[in-house]
């Protein structure tokens, strides 16, 4: 049997609903030659019994790999898509979280396709974002589409290659989504994979690590990836805005280490300097003033901004927030 | 129980049920009776769960076994388990160690509680030693900063207690941490700073310390050695983190800390320490051959404070990373 082109990475837990209308797409897609890695986080029974379900609607090219019982390690998104990506046979692969999905059932073949006749080892598609069945936001690249979309592919309808430019300014605005991530096998370990230590922004980290390595990045600027921004239980929710801003800051700081484009690497400490006028708005909502004044001053000094600079001079409670 | 008692052990553990039985014989041997340790087992194998009924056979009703709630799958990480322990604790004092290392002494925890009582304070800690493979590496744990914190000797006791004001625990904590096996601190004042950071697994004992030592109204330091740090079993949860890891991590419980202190010179020690790891990044990064990273990591640190160290760094990685010296190589930057 032949290695299949594309592996589709997908980590799940306790999403049986979510996981098998995402299952769904990865079997209607017009690329047949796939394989579909699934691995289980270590979900309860129940999930583990309605999985007898999904398997009775997927054939021999899925995968479901169930945490071992005794496996007590804390596992989290990134473990687990490391884990997939270990045991991946394709030479692309493609990822998907397991509460959102693909609307297009061509987004494998068209990934592929381009990738190949261009040589080219990461792809990325337009997004968008659905709130209780509703798309809330139509295009979630729209802040960096100008700039990505200057260099049309020949032969393709809305395949662009994406500068350097054109990537950095989509980092400053928006993080590489998984959904729509396709990326070259060898590129993903040259990067250096997801970083285990931490399930929150490792997206962020890895988007900027994959940019930074990769050869030739391609954008297809028809929507395929849909994010569910609907309020439902996930890990992301279970931190708290600071935390958030403190686990961004150190995803950032760890790209920013691997980095060798130091044009990234200034990017990538602008974005912890918003960090830190973010953990600055806080502090002020809670009342403290010389504590918020002094997360500014380390932002100004980490990068120069017109948002901190008011933090500082006059510490204004409405400022608007961030870039 | 009738009485609530004095003062609360908490240990978190995973997988440990020796080193776990050994610091329980220790705990055991107090030379204070009103006590109860709580042990909070953090998703042990069942092989380790199993353990444990021949280790409680040896103890009295004292000791109490929290194990996860059943429905628990992954473990949870010691802050939440600490946490646990903390909500579950009965005594006005709450002690802490860690469940590879060992107390030292049999009067830990009389000398904690009665010098806490007689004058009024809410945080103290004993000097430790640290050990590798049984041998003593480092008998004075706290000998680098013992200018600041006996100053002030407290009258009566063993002569081994002091009071540390509120200017010395700034100065103290420059390039040291407080450590949790020689821990004692008031429930209430737990619950002030905040508890352990749940959603930290690393470092967490750092950031917790100094936010303790921010609300603390008095802070008491006994110079004695009371407790011994194993760095040999140091291969928990440490081995799955790399050296650069584990500086990120403290960055940011650094950072953590910050944002929650109330005292401006506890602020300039965690800025301090981030300042500090910053360098030590950048030395590896120039190890590494990374001139400009190290440079860029150099200036950081000393934007948030200036020291020789990072000065050097900068220093260094500029003359080396002189354009003429990497012409060789400049296709790979930028």
């Amino acid at each position: 049997m032949n290695d299949p082109i594309v592996s589709v990475v997908i980590a799940t837990r306790d999403r049986p609903a979510c996981l098998m209308r995402l299952l769904s797409c990865v079997r209607d897609q017009d690329l047949r030659d796939f394989e579909c890695i699934v691995l289980d986080d270590g979900s309860g029974a129940e999930t583990l019994a309605a999985y007898d379900d999904i398997r009775k609607n997927i054939d021999g090219r899925f995968r479901l790999h169930l945490k071992l019982p005794d496996d007590r390690q804390p596992g989290g998104p990134s473990r687990m898509r490391n884990k997939g990506i270990a045991l991946a046979k394709g030479t692309y692969v493609a990822f998907c979280d397991d509460d959102d999905r693909w609307v297009r059932n061509d987004h494998l073949s068209t990934a592929v396709r381009a990738m190949t006749k261009q040589g080219a080892d990461l792809f990325f598609a337009a997004m968008q974002t659905s709130a209780r069945g509703k798309v809330d936001d139509p295009d979630l690249y729209a802040p960096a589409r100008s700039a990505l979309e200057r260099r049309k592919l020949a032969g393709e309808p809305d395949v662009y290659v994406a500068s350097i430019e054109a990537m950095a300014r989509l980092l400053r605005h928006r993080t590489l989504h998984t959904d729509t991530l396709v990326a070259a096998r060898a590129l993903l370990f040259d990067a250096g994979l997801y970083w285990e230590k931490t399930s929150l922004a490792e997206d962020r980290d890895l988007s900027f690590r994959l940019t930074d390595r990769a050869r030739k990045i391609l954008f297809r600027s028809t929507v395929v990836g849909q994010l569910d921004v609907s309020h439902h239980q996930s890990l992301y929710r279970s931190y708290a805005a600071q935390e958030k801003a403190l686990y961004a800051s150190l995803a950032t700081l760890h790209s920013e280490l691997a980095l060798r484009s130091s044009r990234l690497r200034r990017l990538a400490r602008a974005i912890r300097a918003w960090d830190l006028v973010e953990l600055s708005h806080h502090l002020m909502e809670e009342g403290k003033m010389r504590h918020a004044r002094e997360f500014a001053v380390q932002s100004f000094l980490l990068k120069p901004s017109l948002g901190a600079a008011r933090l500082v001079l006059g510490g204004h409670p409405h400022v608007e927030r961030g870039a | 129980m009738g009485k609530e008692p004095a003062v609360s052990v908490v240990i978190a553990t995973r997988d440990r049920p020796a080193s776990l039985a050994r610091l329980l014989t220790y705990v055991k041997r107090q030379d204070i009776g009103e006590l109860e340790c709580i042990v909070v087992d953090d998703a042990s194998t069942d092989e380790t769960v199993a353990a444990y009924d021949g280790i409680w056979r040896g103890l009295d009703g004292r000791f109490r076994l929290m194990l996860p709630a059943s429905d628990a799958r992954t473990a949870g990480g010691p802050s939440r388990a600490r946490n646990r322990g903390i909500a579950a604790a009965q005594g006005e004092y709450i002690a802490f160690c860690d469940d590879d290392d060992i107390w030292v002494r049999d009067d830990h925890l009389r000398v904690a509680v009665t010098t806490l009582k007689r004058y009024g304070g809410d945080l103290f800690f004993g000097n430790i030693q640290t050990s590798l493979g049984g041998n003593i590496i480092g008998p004075d744990f706290y000998g680098t900063v013992r200018g600041p914190l006996t100053r002030r000797p407290l009258p009566g006791g063993g002569g081994d207690v002091f009071e540390v004001d509120r200017r010395d625990r700034a100065r103290s904590m420059q390039h040291m941490f407080l450590h949790c096996d020689s821990l004692v601190a008031s429930r209430a004042l737990i619950i002030d700073c905040g508890l352990f950071w749940e959603k930290l697994s690393m470092a967490e004992d750092r950031d917790f310390g100094l936010r303790l030592l921010d609300r603390a109204e008095k802070v008491l330091y006994r110079s004695t050695v009371v407790a011994d740090y194993d760095r040999t079993a140091q291969v928990g949860i440490c081995r799955t983190y790399s050296e650069d890891e584990i500086r990120q991590f403290v960055v940011m419980a650094m950072m953590h800390a910050e944002t929650r202190m109330n005292d401006p010179a506890l602020r300039r020690v965690a800025r301090g320490y981030r300042a500090w790891m910053l360098v030590e990044l950048g030395h590896n990064a120039f190890e590494a051959g990374h001139r400009d990273r190290a440079r860029e990591l150099a200036v950081q640190s000393l934007l948030l404070r200036p020291t020789a160290a990072a000065v050097r760094l900068a220093l260094r990685a500029t003359v080396s990373a002189h354009p003429a010296m990497r012409l060789q190589k400049s296709g790979q930057e930028n």
